[in-house]
């Protein structure tokens, strides 16, 4: 039988908990008749055609049924999902450990792999399973004790003189043979560029499920199951995912949402080299070359602390005032979807929902009234400032700290002061 | 000859429409309109750029879901594509990333089988509601070509291969693919055009065809909720951030010392 999703029209009280936790916006409030004599005045009703039967609506109505000392009320959304015939699971208890891919970006070992180091080392002393690391490429094997100093047990080190920079298909070709022949429990990977392309190929290839841009990981200490949980709807929605019947349970992990594992001089494990065998192999992929952009500055991405300019900035010069700031502060300059569709600055300095997701230690945002898609991408930095002479804009309102003022008099006094401050 | 290029979109909420409920810091749903998701727009525009660059190319256009998506393959009719194909069932619903790349794959090998072969698949970088970025290479996977994705530039193509610049964190990198071949990108690939007066009318007359699974013959254990391998365990509103402290100062400069006291304090600086 197809799907199916039903309110028992007596229990609905109308309150609206499902409609606010409905990813897909498919549960509406309507008027009850009044002929019906029910106290409340509004009924839940489901678009059964949008819905995608993610129980989330189910448990919200649930738990306020157990909260609820009128047992007659709540617990009134019913949900039957298909039950596929004849799928084929795999027997999950031959797949051991957690592993984590140790991205190498043309050459260089990415800070990532330390805070997948970190998740790792939580997730795997619950398990009581070991931590192993996969690093890809070409002469890559130097790289592996830092690995296990840094908490790694052991470390696969696949290396090949084709696999020096990050091709799609080929990279998917060799880590899914690993997978396949050592079968690891869990697998997470940095949601970065690479790491996303190479996540949802590998995922299909070894024939499982995977979660993306996780920026919370837990392991349920009873089923062993890895819980996922990762903002959608540009954080507005959070959602945890589980992997029931498949294996490896695979993850992308937000960049900077996680503190690096510390380093342990004199920690071992061991190194295991994998032989690659390429020459039945054909690529139909071939990496060019790799150029370095000129006068980028620091990758959003990666920087503790950024000073993102917005509409209120004006134009090109003005966002010299926020490079001189973020000179002194060692960051990088961002900018709001207005900015840069102005041409004012390039988009690769884009933050919100058309351009990246950035979790700085400082976020300083100026001349940007903080409209939905900038906060999508900005929201979970730890401190935030707001300068814009809108005292009532949205930034200034939820930022930790607020200035009511014209940007190009207040970036260059903060300039001023800390280089003041710091002789 | 030219090329069959398939463009893979999603109706999902407009986001010009997403607003915050101040008082409980939650989305409002009420009036929210559906539309192509933005990302897509690069897509269909790169699409049709390279259908006049390379002589004779045909622009297909395909999505998955409910039968209201249907108004998302016009527009991107409106917007060049020539013909559009939807694929919509019950069965599909609730699909993850992985069945959602499935059912798209199962769709672009039925387009092979009507209208000939494809040479190349545009998707946008990722959907503004789902944010995953895994739909673009795992329709490749399943189809078993290569592809590339964070693309920014289409250097060069013809019949044969494909020439392609991919945004890496540090730079750019320049790949080759023989095609077929997936691209997934990015916004700043183009400037999307508006609808054509032309193109509006071929919007209106498009005949687009509706494909459940038994049509595109997709494995009914790999499509929709059933056929996913991920769930949705549970999903919550986070709670909305609290507001902070209002710096006040008579001058800039007071502003300022009050802002670089507080840096200071939080070891920021």
């Amino acid at each position: 039988m197809p799907n199916s999703i039903s309110i028992e029209k007596a229990r609905c009280t109308g309150c609206t908990s499902c409609v606010r936790v409905c990813p897909v916006s498919c549960i509406t409030m309507v008027d009850r008749d009044k002929a019906e004599g029910v106290l409340w005045k509004k009924l839940a009703v489901i678009d059964e055609v949008k819905c995608i039967f993610c129980n989330a609506c189910v448990v919200a109505c649930d738990n306020l049924h157990e909260k609820s000392k009128n047992k007659e009320l709540f617990h009134a959304i019913t949900m039957i999902k298909e039950e596929v015939e004849g799928q084929t699971h795999v027997d999950v208890s031959q797949y051991k450990g957690v592993w984590v891919y140790a991205e190498v970006r043309h050459g260089a070992l990415v800070s990532t792999a330390y805070e997948l180091l970190h998740v790792a080392r939580g997730l795997a002393d619950v398990l009581k399973e070991e931590i192993s690391a996969v690093l890809i490429g070409n002469n890559v094997s130097s790289m592996a004790q830092d690995l296990i100093a840094h908490g790694a047990d052991r470390v696969y080190s696949i290396e090949h003189p084709s696999l020096g920079d990050f091709v799609d298909e080929l990279y998917t070709h060799v880590l899914t043979d690993l997978i396949l022949k050592e079968k690891p429990g869990k697998f997470l990977l940095p949601a970065s560029i690479i790491g996303r392309s190479l996540g949802s190929r590998v995922a299909i290839s070894a024939n499982t499920g995977i979660t993306a841009d996780a920026t919370e990981l837990t392991i349920n200490p009873d089923t062993h199951l890895l819980h996922s949980t990762r903002p959608s709807f540009g954080g507005n929605l959070m959602a945890t995912i589980l992997c029931e019947k498949h294996r490896p349970e695979m993850a992308t992990v937000r960049p900077m949402s996680f503190p690096r594992a510390p380093k342990q001089e004199g920690r071992s494990g061991q190194v295991v080299p994998v032989a690659v065998d390429l020459s039945s192999y054909k690529s139909r992929t071939r990496f060019v070359k790799h150029e370095v952009e000129q006068g980028e500055g620091q990758d959003i991405g990666a920087a503790d602390i950024l000073v993102s300019g917005g509409r209120g900035v004006g134009g090109v010069d003005g966002f010299k005032v926020l490079e001189a700031l973020a000179d002194v502060l060692k960051g990088a300059v961002g900018a709001s979807r207005a900015a840069v569709d102005n041409g004012w600055i390039p988009y690769r300095h884009q933050v919100g929902l058309t351009g990246r997701t950035v979790r700085p230690k400082l976020y300083i945002a100026a001349g940007i009234s903080g409209q939905i898609q900038h906060l999508a991408g900005m929201s979970s930095s730890d401190v935030l400032v707001s300068i814009n002479k809108d005292p009532e804009c949205p930034l200034n309102k939820m930022a930790t700290f607020s200035i009511e003022g014209d940007l190009f008099e207040i970036l260059p006094a903060i300039t001023a002061e800390i280089k003041k401050r710091r002789g | 000859m030219g090329l069959h290029i398939v463009v893979c979109i999603k109706q999902t909420p407009a986001t010009s429409n997403i607003q915050i409920d101040p008082v409980t810091g939650t989305l409002k749903r009420e009036g929210m309109v559906s539309a192509i998701n933005p990302f897509d727009e690069y897509a269909i525009e790169e699409a049709v750029r390279l259908k006049e660059r390379v002589a004779g190319s045909t622009v297909s256009v395909l999505t998955m879901g409910p039968p209201q998506a249907e108004e998302s393959l016009r527009d991107a009719v409106a917007r060049g594509a020539d013909q559009a194909f939807h694929l919509t069932s019950r069965a599909f619903a609730g699909a993850d990333t992985w069945a959602t790349s499935y059912t798209l794959s199962k769709g672009i090998q039925k387009i092979i089988k009507e209208k000939g072969p494809v040479h190349l698949v545009i998707c946008g970088k990722q959907t503004n509601d789902g944010d995953t970025g895994h739909v673009g290479p795992g329709i490749a996977t399943w189809l078993g070509w290569p592809d590339v994705a964070y693309v920014k530039k289409v250097e060069a193509v013809d019949e044969q291969k494909i020439v392609v610049h991919r945004m890496m964190e540090d730079g750019v990198d320049v790949l080759e693919m023989d095609l077929p071949a997936v691209i997934a990108v990015l916004k700043e690939i183009n400037t999307p055009r508006v609808a054509s007066l032309k193109g509006k009318m071929n919007a209106k007359k498009v005949v687009i065809p509706q494909w459940n699974e038994e049509a595109i013959e997709a494995d009914k254990k790999c499509i929709g909720l059933g056929g996913s391998p991920t769930i949705v365990s549970k999903s919550f509103n986070p709670p909305p951030r609290k507001g902070g402290i209002k710096l006040d100062g008579a001058t800039p400069q007071e502003k300022a010392k009050a802002l670089v006291d507080k840096l200071q304090e939080h070891k920021l600086i």
